[in-house]
């Protein structure tokens, strides 16, 4: 996946338990952990509102584009 | 509601599907082991109405053990891909009746069932011509027969399998949207 999802290292800059994020976000822990290990498929519009709301940060801030095969820096 | 009345009926199709499994092997038993007493009935007619053997075979030899042992063998066969037909069909149920639907094990016993159906199909012809040699093998020399028939019955199960390969893409297809979504947060 090329998509890397940047959700802990935001929770952790804000403070914020992934249970207390799951609760205002109106998810279950299970499918926050879904999302935080990479294995999610897709994202609601709705979700990543929700998310970005209660972390005060911007899209961006928890999806990050890496091309396959790019060597990190 | 719905799902509850599929695992329902899964379950009841499971169990019937497991007991047919002896049907087949029982049968051919019957049929080789009586075969004089229904050739002695009615010729065979009865035999060649339930798919037994081909019709109108003149069995003009003695029907000796040998001949009902060879026959057995042969009939085994067609009868152990009926019973891998049935088994797969009621791990396929069992699977249904545990809400397992649009699984990859699920997926994986439909495709199973489609390619034993066509199987059979491929071979049903090929057992009736060393039927008909088994039942003349002891004729006069000269009567001994093969014959070689393609009826509308292995050409509808083939298109049955075919039909059942397209319905397990579908399934598979359906597998896919079902996992999209689960991973959907």
């Amino acid at each position: 996946m090329t998509i890397i999802v940047n959700l802990d290292v935001m929770l952790a800059k804000r403070k914020v338990s992934s249970k207390e994020l799951a609760e205002a976000v109106g998810i279950t822990p299970q499918n926050l952990s879904i999302l935080k290990t990479g294995k999610a498929r897709a994202i609601r519009l709705g979700t990543l509102e929700a998310i970005c709301r209660r972390l005060s940060c911007q899209p961006g801030d928890i999806l990050i584009y890496e091309p396959e095969g790019e060597e990190k820096a | 509601m719905g799902l509850n009345r599929i695992k329902r009926i899964s379950g009841s199709l499971k169990w019937l599907f497991t007991g047919m499994m002896a049907v087949p092997p029982l049968a051919a038993c019957v049929v080789w082991l009586f075969l004089d007493h229904w050739l002695a009935k009615d010729g065979g007619t009865s035999l060649s109405l339930m798919g037994s053997i081909p019709p109108n075979i003149p069995v003009l030899g003695p029907i000796t053990g040998g001949m009902k042992g060879l026959g057995l063998l042969v009939t085994l066969a067609p009868a152990g891909l009926q019973m891998a037909l049935f088994w797969y069909l009621a791990r396929l149920f069992g699977l249904y009746q545990q809400g397992a639907i649009f699984t990859i094990e699920s997926v994986g016993c439909l495709r199973r069932v489609g390619a034993f159906l066509l199987i059979g199909a491929i071979v049903q012809p090929f057992h009736g011509a060393l039927v008909t040699l088994v039942l003349t093998m002891n004729n006069p020399a000269g009567q001994h027969m093969i014959t070689l028939g393609l009826s509308g019955d292995p050409i509808g199960k083939a298109m049955t399998a075919l039909v059942v390969f397209l319905i397990s893409w579908i399934m598979d297809e359906g597998r896919k949207l079902q996992e999209d979504q689960a991973l959907t947060v």
